[in-house]
Order: C-alpha cells, then sequence, then structure tokens
C-alpha cells in the first residue's frame, strides 16, 4: 500500500468501515510511515472534537424555558380573550346607558326651560290701564 | 398517550401538554443545532426558539409523515436560516470587534482549568479548523452529515427528511465524508 491509497483511506479507517484485510494493510503501513501515522492521529483528534460536539450535555431546563415562552406567546391572546368576554359587554352597555340618560336628561331640560307663548298669552300680559294715555297726545 | 393523542390535545388548547414533547425531543433538536452552530449555549437558544416555532406551527402537522420527521425538517431550516443571518451579522461583529477589542461570545469556550493556555490555544485551533472543514460543505452535505453523524438517524429518515431517495443520501454522506477528510487533510498540510 502506498501513501496515497492509505490517506485516501484514513476515515474509514478511523470510523473501522473497512474490510479486515485493508485493516491490516492500513496497520502495516502505519507501522512503516511516519507521515501517514501522524496524519492519521491528526484526524484522530478532529473527529473526537466532533465527537465531543455531540456528547455535550445541555441546559435541563430547556422544556421549562421553551414552556415559558410559550406562556407569554398565549398570554396578549388570554387578554384578548377576556376583553372580548367581560369588558365589551359592559362598555357596550355603558355606552348605551349614558346615550338613554343623557337623550332623556337633555329632553327634560329642553321641555322645562322653553315654552311657548300664543298670540292670546302675550296679549294677556297687556293692562289696558298702564297704557299710555290717549290725552297726552291731545295735549301736544 | 400516544403521541398524536398528545398533540391532539395541545390543538384543543391543553397548551401544558407540549411540555411532553419539548423533553421528548429537546436533547434531538439540540444535537442537529450543535451540529450546525458549534457552540453550546447557541445550540440551546436555537433549540428554544425552534421548539417554540413547532409549538406555533403544531396545527400544520398533517400526519402525512412520522412527527420526529416533520420536527427535524423544522429543525434543519431554522439551523440553516439562523445561520445565514449569523453570516449577514458577522461582517458588523467584526467591525464591533475590531473598535472594542472585545471577544465575541462564540469565541469563548470553557475549558477545563488542567489544561495550559497552550493546549488551550491548540484544541480551539483545532476546533476552528474542524468547523471550517464542515462549514465549507455543501449544504445536502451538509444536512445529511450532521443529521447522520450527530443524531445517529439512519438514512432512510434522513431521506425522508430530505425528501429525496435512500440512494441519494448515501452518495451524500460518502461525499461529504470524503470532502471532509481531504479538507482537514489539506488544513493540517498548510500548518
Amino acid at each position: 500500500m502506498n501513501c496515497s491509497d492509505c490517506i485516501s483511506k484514513i476515515g474509514s479507517f478511523i470510523e473501522g468501515t473497512l474490510s479486515k484485510d485493508e485493516m491490516t494493510q492500513m496497520e502495516k503501513h502505519f507501522s512503516t510511515c511516519d507521515a501517514c501515522k501522524h496524519m492519521h492521529d491528526e484526524l484522530v483528534q478532529d473527529f473526537a472534537i466532533l465527537e465531543s460536539e455531540k456528547s455535550t450535555a445541555h441546559n435541563p431546563f430547556i422544556a421549562t424555558r421553551v414552556m415559558a415562552a410559550i406562556e407569554q406567546i398565549e398570554k396578549p391572546t388570554a387578554r384578548q380573550i377576556g376583553y372580548k368576554k367581560i369588558l365589551q359587554p359592559i362598555l357596550i352597555a355603558a355606552s348605551l346607558f349614558i346615550a338613554i340618560a343623557g337623550g332623556i336628561k337633555v329632553g327634560t331640560l329642553y321641555s322645562k326651560n322653553v315654552t311657548f307663548h300664543t298670540e292670546t298669552d302675550n296679549l294677556s300680559f297687556m293692562d289696558d290701564a298702564k297704557l299710555e294715555s290717549l290725552q297726552t297726545f291731545e295735549q301736544d | 398517550m400516544t403521541e398524536q393523542e398528545i398533540i391532539q390535545s395541545i390543538l384543543n388548547g391543553n397548551t401544558e401538554n407540549f411540555r411532553l414533547i419539548a423533553e421528548a425531543y429537546q436533547s434531538k433538536i439540540f444535537r442537529v443545532c450543535m451540529g450546525f452552530v458549534h457552540q453550546k449555549e447557541e445550540a440551546e437558544d436555537l433549540t428554544q426558539d425552534i421548539l417554540v416555532s413547532i409549538y406555533q406551527n403544531l396545527n400544520s402537522y398533517k400526519g402525512n409523515s412520522k412527527f420526529s420527521t416533520w420536527m427535524y425538517r423544522i429543525a434543519v431550516n431554522a439551523s440553516l436560516r439562523h445561520l445565514e443571518r449569523k453570516k449577514r451579522r458577522g461582517f458588523f461583529e467584526r467591525i464591533e470587534q475590531l473598535l472594542t477589542g472585545e471577544k465575541s461570545s462564540h469565541e469563548i469556550n470553557i475549558h477545563s482549568h488542567t489544561e495550559t493556555p497552550e493546549s488551550i490555544l491548540t484544541s480551539k485551533e483545532r476546533s476552528e479548523m474542524v468547523h471550517r472543514a464542515i462549514d465549507s460543505l455543501s449544504e445536502n452535505q451538509r444536512i445529511a452529515f450532521t443529521l447522520s453523524k450527530f443524531d445517529d438517524l439512519p438514512q432512510q429518515q434522513i431521506a425522508s427528511i430530505m425528501n429525496s431517495t435512500e440512494g441519494a443520501v448515501e452518495a451524500l454522506l460518502q461525499r461529504a465524508k470524503a470532502n471532509l477528510q481531504k479538507k482537514l487533510i489539506t488544513l493540517h498540510k498548510k500548518n
């Protein structure tokens, strides 16, 4: 086995996916070639990094954090439901009450303060005795 | 209670039952996110966003595919969108870092107290190199590789998630591994 063959198969050798015969040939080559052996050692360390990343333990509270985030998302919806179910009917009823009560109040004020006087009503206040005497004109 | 019954009860307003879904799938989604973003805190935030998104879109799940397949699709799409946004933000963040001299949160990793500064630097450089190699894969190769490597999903399910065939996924995985190995070897030779 030459170096080129060996290098092309290093990954599979590390994974252990080569045939038994190829594994033996690789080992034999490593025992005689320092450069390939060095490259093999480097790649073993590289793959170990991937393994360590793979086995990294995560924060055990991710699910709790997720549930807290979901609760935050759901909160405005709950408020909206509260508004629709409770606050909205109350506001509509209050608006109607204010409108009706205001209408009645305005109507009552209008009927108390404004009086209609007919022509005969105006005449009834005229006191003939206090009217200017015709004699005044005669003297002039 | 079956998964379908849980979903139905959530749709009927029993929101609290979503906790069962979140607890069952948080690790799976987190691993997918790690495969794409490579950073724990970022992956956790992304996992949370994805689970909230799954809750919000639960009524669009019609049961035509397995729930996990539907969920993985959402996770993959959200992760890709996240990377796209991050790429756009990257330019402005780099300017900010240059001006303030501060490190971005993505660059801060937790290391064991026993590690020397030199070994931390070497480990950081190696991590960045591996991430660069993964990020250089085509989108489809990267999706297939992440789902296979980080979540150990069978090719059949990866094919369902990607709306593809098993044969196509197998070819994608082979190309992804070959490209990754090639890229890493090139980077090591440069160093």
